[in-house]
This record gives structure tokens, C-alpha cells and sequence, in this order.
């Protein structure tokens, strides 16, 4: 597995097909094997056996492999309660675009 | 926030100080002192120009750093715990070594360890928070550090990486406007340390007073560190109203031809500087 895991959000899953990223987003369902979470957009979660993706409204951040229709199989997850702040998600995952060389290298 | 004024924006010219000067330990204790947020990729690409265990990050020393991430595995040893860290941008080994009062008290269980010591929380897979400094054996790079502390705010992670790329972007392309107009009038210390290292950097063809001399000045934000120090390098010789050929400039400099190129048209864009008798000679607008 590749050291490195990107942080995107819903826009930027397309980009990273087949490969290893994080996204953090708000719960907004869980129904068995799967669950929505919403990162600037939604994003279907494949979960794992052991997630940590427990509770809707919460804020997680799941690092996973993005499949070839968008969604993203489970590795691992972190609940990071109710109380982030989504702009500050969201400003990381632009400067991670944005400033490239200080966060990950293209693939 | 005082942080850009005093620290960042004082440590810069302090450290373009030491980039000029060979081996003078004032400037080496200087950048020792300085504590700069970082991600673990930057740590893994950062220079090392004198093997030595002094690294250099976008060209300015490094001294105490910290970053954020996820603790991957950790291994007891005599002195020292070593955790695995990864903070999505890479992975390194940080050791965190006991300090003496602690290891002194076994826990109890007969092993030797010292497992009470152990900050709680810091448990596979959560995030820590790592102050510590940059080694490295046989090609390896790791931290050693005496602070490993469990994240308890979530927030703190997005605000480690946002304060990485704040920092990032004040070295390589200068302060924000708001904050250069401030320094200009209040920082002392950051002009003159600007002022003085850049003299020194120029007779000893040293690199980049990139961060120093980029108050005050006519520049616009976003202007490049090289663009910086070229328009530094022009303002500064007061002989020639002819301009200077851009061979010399990338000669004096120590600049490639074609990043001075890049620079001076930039240079030229923006308004500061222009040609003289031919295309290839630049002078700078305010003499």
C-alpha cells in the first residue's frame, strides 16, 4: 500500500480511480454494508468490518481505495464527533491540490 | 497574528543570515530555536546540503518541527518508544525517548516497562501531534522527540495542514500584502536582518535572501522567490543606470539561465523592473 493517501472530496474521487485516498465527510446514512457520507458532494462507503462509521450526523474520515464507479472500499476510518469544522475539511483539500509538492506526489 | 511578524517573518532573515556564513554558530543556534510546522513528505524531501543532520526546507534551515498524524504501530524499546507514523502526505519512524524521572518507575508488572508513562490516547490509529527534530542513519530519516501528544480536537489536524501550506507559501513566495505593509513599518528586526544578510549573501554568492528582502519593497505577492532575489540583487547596485545583462544576473546570482529568464520576465510583467539599451539588459524601477 502507498504511503501516501491524497485528501479529496466528492469532485476530486474521478481523479484518483484505483488508488488509495482520504476523504472526511458528515454521515448522512448507514444501511448495512454501505454507507453516504457527504464531502462536498456524496459519497458512496463499501464498509469495512471493522469501521468506525457508527453514527449519522458525525463527522468521519475514511481512507480508502476508490473503485471504478466512484465509491470508496473502506481501509480504515476515524469518527471525528460532531463538532469539525466542514470549511476547514474542505480548505485542506484545496491547499492538497492546490500546493501538490508538499502534500503528495503524482501518480 | 504576531506569529508572522516576530517569528516566521524575524526567523527568515535570521536564517538568510546563515545561509551566507560558513560554519558560524550564532546563526546555527538561531535556526536550532525556530519550530516550523511541516508534513511528513516535506520531511522526507527536505535537503540535506552538509550531511550533517541540518536540513533545509524551501531553502530555509530547519531547526525544531512538528506535524500531525496517525500513529500506524509502536515498539517498546529500552530507551525509547518508536512509533510509526503517516499523516497521508508519508510515513516515518518517530522515537519518542523517556525522560529520566519517568523511567525510573517501573510500572509494576514485573517487565520493566513502563506502560503508565504512556500518554493516553496515544493508541493505534489515533492522531498525535509530534514536536521533535529531523535525523538521520544510513539513509533513513526519523524524529527524535520528547512529545508525543494525543489529539483531543479533530479541528487541530486541518488546522496543522492549513498552517503547513501558510507557512510553505510565506518562504517560497513572500508574507501577504496586509502583512508586508505591517512589517515595512513595525519589523525592525526583519528589515535590518533583510538588509544586512543580503550585503553578505552577495560576496559570497550564498543562495537566496528570498524571504528577507521581500518587505518593504515595490513587489507585489505571488512574486517568486527567485524573481525576489533578483530585484534584490538589481536594487542593490547603485552603480549602473545601464542595467545589468541577464547573463550577469544568472552569474551573480547563482540563478540557471533559464529560471533567470522566467524571473525577469516576471520581473518585467510586473512593472518594477525594465529594459535598458537592449532586451537583455534589465535595471530596476525605483533607484
Amino acid at each position: 500500500m502507498s504511503d501516501q493517501t491524497p485528501r479529496v472530496n466528492a469532485s476530486y474521487v474521478s481523479n484518483f480511480t484505483g488508488q488509495t485516498v482520504r476523504i472526511a465527510g458528515k454521515v448522512i446514512q448507514i444501511h448495512g454494508g454501505s454507507a453516504t457520507i457527504d464531502a462536498q458532494g456524496t459519497v458512496a462507503i463499501h464498509l469495512d468490518a471493522g469501521t468506525h462509521i457508527k453514527t449519522v450526523g458525525n463527522v468521519v474520515e475514511v481512507i480508502g481505495k476508490v473503485n471504478n464507479d466512484q465509491s470508496i472500499k473502506e481501509l480504515f476510518s476515524s469518527d471525528f464527533g460532531p463538532n469539525v469544522d466542514l470549511s476547514a475539511i474542505e480548505a485542506v483539500v484545496q491547499a492538497t491540490h492546490t500546493y501538490r509538492d508538499i502534500f503528495y506526489d503524482a501518480k | 497574528m504576531s506569529y508572522y511578524d516576530g517569528g516566521y517573518g524575524g526567523g527568515a532573515g535570521y536564517m538568510n543570515d546563515s545561509q551566507g556564513g560558513t560554519q558560524a554558530s550564532p546563526s546555527r543556534s538561531a535556526a536550532k530555536n525556530t519550530l516550523r510546522p511541516v508534513t511528513i513528505k516535506q520531511i522526507l524531501d527536505a535537503q540535506a546540503p552538509h550531511d550533517d543532520n541540518t536540513f533545509v526546507i524551501d531553502d530555509v534551515e530547519i531547526g525544531n518541527v512538528t506535524f500531525v498524524a496517525q500513529i500506524l504501530s509502536v515498539s517498546d524499546q529500552e530507551t525509547n518508544s518508536t512509533y510509526k507514523m503517516e499523516d497521508g502526505t508519508g510515513s516515518i519512524e518517530v522515537k519518542l525517548f523517556r525522560d529520566n524521572k519517568n523511567s525510573m518507575v517501573d510500572d509494576g508488572d514485573g517487565d520493566g516497562e513502563n506502560e503508565s508513562s504512556r500518554e493516553s490516547g496515544l493508541q493505534i490509529n489515533s492522531y498525535a501531534r509530534v514536536l521533535g527534530n529531523i535525523k538521520q542513519f544510513n539513509n533513513k530519516r526519523n524524529i527524535t522527540t520528547q512529545s508525543v501528544k494525543p489529539v483531543t480536537d479533530f479541528n487541530e489536524i486541518q488546522c496543522h495542514f492549513l498552517e503547513v501550506t501558510a507557512v510553505h507559501l510565506h518562504f517560497t513566495r513572500g508574507p501577504p500584502e496586509s502583512q508586508q505593509a505591517r512589517n515595512t513599518g513595525g519589523g525592525g528586526a526583519y528589515q535590518h536582518g533583510g538588509a544586512g544578510s543580503y550585503g553578505e549573501d552577495t560576496a559570497m554568492g550564498g543562495t537566496g535572501a528570498a524571504g528577507a528582502v521581500s518587505g518593504g519593497t515595490m513587489l507585489p505577492p505571488g512574486v517568486s522567490a527567485n524573481a525576489r532575489k533578483i530585484y534584490a540583487h538589481l536594487k542593490n547596485r547603485h552603480d549602473s543606470s545601464e542595467g545589468m545583462h541577464v547573463a550577469m544576473i544568472a552569474q551573480t546570482t547563482g540563478i540557471s539561465m533559464g529560471e533567470t529568464y522566467k524571473a525577469v520576465d516576471e520581473l518585467l510583467t510586473n512593472g518594477v523592473c525594465f529594459t535598458t539599451m537592449d532586451d537583455e539588459h534589465i535595471a530596476c524601477m525605483d533607484f
